[in-house]
């Protein structure tokens, strides 16, 4: 055993490694970016693959052959990452898992830095798998380590959540001493049976059923779990899971006075919920997300007898994170404090960086544009949605990763012009080649500026699986026309010359793509940096 | 704003120390050099590093709560320690500060985007000042600018801010742990400016404290 101080992402990690695992997937995305990352950063000295992939499905699906093959695996995500892995991901509850396949999904109330702020757990229930609930860090580990057995003992994927809270919070963790050396990797297991991963329909409905009745075993288990506690005192009792359990025992100086059900496994231990309710007639339900417990326990009609409060009853906000006070207030502790922000000072929201060249690429679109009355510019998610803010003002639009070009293809079908979108390298290699497919083979009238910095700048400039060349071989094999491919330098003494090309290309009327090469400055910096240091390293023979 | 006994639980052996300052300038840094001196000397400490979009340039936090906390949060008036390493920064984190709040910041102003967009000026630092004074009367000043110009260290604002936090005598651990800490967490060819940014920046502190008018008794 040996103490570190760790963040909830890397607790997580750190139990993957110790628990065996052969490989980490993941496509980055705060607030998991770190789970991945710091698998990473000791893949060779622990004999593990970790190699980012094109987005979560694949990455899914990579961490899915992996177990298929007999060796334990670790796919991490963002919560709307989930979204695009959502397809194997259903199907995993079926195929089951031949070895441990643990899913760590980050979560982020209040929206730090995402478009929504889903609950995961909506999406474990939906597919019938388990999901554990840390409340801190040293829970990330144990519950991690737990659920790569869990995952083997009954067959399925297995879901850790996270929320960002505790993601990017770094406290003492204990965790086992440092793994042996690599060993050879274990020959892989037989092939499992064929007929529970190939999902056919005679297959598949077999398989939902053993998915079904496995919810009994899954259910039992939850309610034996040592993680789940309840404690019976006053009349009020309060319910909380995950990091609002921190906010709860904060708040309650002493337990004497309320009944507490800390819920870490789902299915919700039922039983465990059912005697904190019979022995007491005022429930408060605090948890980190959609009130999901509090829901299911008010079932449509509520329970006769019982005041059942929390988000949907507004003792507790229904949308943003919670709060240590605001959960004190919800306990009738305190009265609710007023928003602490300092007035009047001048906002210092983010912006693109000095010397950034998305800002010569937006320049350069706004002189292109400047006497078109109502362009359609659709944009998508990375550094570059920043330009939807002043003083560019240069997108309309930002949804979900790779909208940009099927939105854009369906305005033109509606008629409208000219339409743009401005999409980065990463986006585009995550989702935006197969809408381009379409758009290409249709030759539809929008010009696609795809920004090329060669780096996932949004993220933490993780590398781009594919940048400069091969994008432009990636783009000609996916139809587009080479007499209306080109690239263009985003430097500001190129102003003119790259409005004038950008012109030149929306008067076009078909399908054009522009990339717009060069590269992040921050990715430049830190490689920069990593060089400088590797070259330290060198010197000391390390 | 003091909070009622009633808050949260054992609150008073808490250490809550607030990070601030603008997106680049190594606000988490600091926080996890701290968190090391921490682990170093045996103090349990939880440390909120939340970034989102914050790393373009925008207000960035972070909290080291020493101590036995659950959560990393620092809420209204629950700061014991603000470290600011920009001026208006400083001033955002006001209502998080109580009378006895002991306040260390950098004066050099990082302007607002948005300010500078607009052509419209960044406020006077004696109006900053005053206002955070206002609030919290136990304020350290310090020209980060000067100091690491001084220390021939570009990017070690943020060590002389600490080091300018160690002089306080706030911390449960000497400055001399902070610095250990902060050496060992340090590429080597940054060692040797970080050291003088954090000696400058402990003796600039010092200077400023010692004789300390009006300072509330503790
Ligand atoms: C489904 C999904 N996965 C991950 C993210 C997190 N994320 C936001 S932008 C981005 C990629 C940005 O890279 P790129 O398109 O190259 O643009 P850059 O930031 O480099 O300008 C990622 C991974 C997300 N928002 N949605
Ligand atoms: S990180 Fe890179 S791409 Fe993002 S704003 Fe900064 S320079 Fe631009």
């Amino acid at each position: 055993m040996r103490d570190e101080v760790l963040l909830g992402d890397e607790a997580v990690a750190q139990a993957a490694l110790d628990a065996g695992i052969g490989g980490a997937f993941s496509y980055p995305g705060t607030p998991a970016t770190e789970i991945f990352e710091y698998v990473e950063a000791r893949a060779a000295a622990c004999g593990v693959s970790a190699k980012w992939s094109a987005n979560e499905k694949v990455a899914y699906e990579e961490a899915l052959g992996m177990c298929f093959a007999g060796r334990r695996a670790l796919v991490s995500m963002k919560h709307v990452g989930l979204n695009v892995a959502a397809d194997p991901f259903m199907s995993s509850a079926l195929t089951g898992v031949h070895a441990g396949l643990v899913l760590a999904v980050a979560d982020d109330p209040g929206m730090h830095s995402s478009q929504n702020e889903q609950d995961s757990r909506c999406y474990a229930e939906f597919a019938h798998i388990p999901v554990l609930e840390p409340s801190s860090q040293q829970e990330c580990y144990d519950l991690t380590r737990l659920a790569f057995d869990l995952s083997e003992e009954m067959d399925t994927p297995v879901m850790v959540r996270l929320v960002t809270r505790l993601a990017h919070s770094r406290s003492n963790v204990r965790v086992e001493d440092a793994p042996p050396a690599p060993e050879p990797a274990p020959e892989p297991r037989p092939t499992p049976d064929w007929r529970d991963w190939t999902l056919l329909p005679m297959n598949a409905r077999r398989r939902f059923l053993e998915v079904v009745e496995r919810q009994h075993r899954l259910l039992e288990h939850s309610e034996r779990s040592p993680f789940n506690t309840v404690h019976l005192a006053g009349n009020r009792g309060v319910i909380a899971s995950g990091l609002a359990w921190n906010y709860v025992s904060e708040a309650l100086s002493s337990f004497a006075l309320e009944s507490l059900l800390k819920i870490v496994t789902y299915p919700i231990p039922v039983a465990l919920v059912r005697k904190l309710v019979a022995h007491c007639d005022d429930i408060v339900v605090v948890e980190e997300g959609q009130p999901f417990i509090e829901s299911r326990l008010n079932g449509l009609l509520g329970l006769p007898g019982k005041s059942i409060r929390g988000k949907l009853t507004g003792a507790l906000p229904r949308t943003g994170e919670l709060t240590p006070d605001l959960v004190l207030a919800a306990l009738g502790r305190e009265a609710v404090l007023e928003n602490p922000v300092e007035q009047g000072l001048a906002p210092r929201p983010p912006g693109l960086c000095r010397g950034c060249p998305h800002a010569d690429t937006f320049r350069a679109l706004a002189v292109a544009l400047k006497n078109v009355r109502k362009p359609a510019v659709f944009g998508d998610i990375g550094c570059y949605t920043l330009g939807a803010l002043p003083p560019y003002g240069a997108l309309n639009t930002c949804v979900d990763m790779g909208a940009s070009i099927a939105m854009a293809h369906g305005a033109v079908q509606a008629g409208a012009w000219p339409v743009l979108c401005v999409i980065g390298d990463s986006t585009f290699l995550h989702s935006g080649m197969t809408p381009l497919v379409g758009a290409a083979r249709a030759n539809a009238d929008m010009t696609v500026i795809l920004v090329d910095n060669e780096t996932v700048g949004m993220t933490g400039t993780q590398e781009s699986i594919a940048g400069g060349e091969r994008l432009l071989a990636i783009l000609r094999g996916l139809g587009v026309d080479e007499s209306h491919l080109c690239v263009i330098d985003p430097l500001p003494q190129r102003l003119a010359e790259n409005a004038a090309q950008i012109e030149r290309e929306i008067q076009h009327r078909g399908l054009s793509v522009i990339v717009s090469r060069r590269a992040c400055v921050q990715a430049t910096r830190r490689q920069a940096e990593q060089r400088l240091a590797a070259g330290g390293a060198c010197c000391s023979g390390a | 704003m003091t909070r009622p006994e009633a808050g949260r639980a054992a609150a008073a052996a808490r250490l809550r120390i607030l990070i601030v300052g603008v997106g680049g300038q190594g606000v988490l840094t600091a926080a996890r050099h701290l968190g090391e001196a921490c682990l170093r000397t045996g103090h349990e400490a939880v440390l909120g590093q939340l970034h989102g979009m914050s790393q373009r340039g925008g207000s960035v936090e972070s909290t080291v709560v020493v101590g036995g906390a659950e959560s990393s949060f620092i809420e209204e008036g629950e700061a014991d320690v603000v470290l600011g390493l920009e001026p208006l920064e400083t001033l955002r984190a006001r209502p998080r500060m109580h009378a006895q709040t002991r306040v260390v910041t950098s004066t050099t102003p990082v302007v607002p985007h948005l300010l500078s967009q607009m052509g419209k000026p960044y406020p006077p630092l004696p109006e900053i000042l005053s206002a955070i004074r206002a609030a919290a009367p136990d304020l350290t000043t310090l020209d980060s600018a000067a100091i690491v110009r001084q220390a021939g260290a570009r990017r070690a604002l943020n060590v002389a801010m600490l080091g300018a936090l160690a002089a306080l005598e706030v911390l449960p651990f000497p400055a001399a742990a902070l610095w250990s800490a902060v050496a060992a967490r340090t590429p080597e060819r940054f060692v040797a400016g970080n050291r003088r940014a954090f000696e400058l920046g402990g003796a600039a502190a010092k200077a400023r404290t010692s004789p300390a008018p009006g300072r509330p008794a503790c």
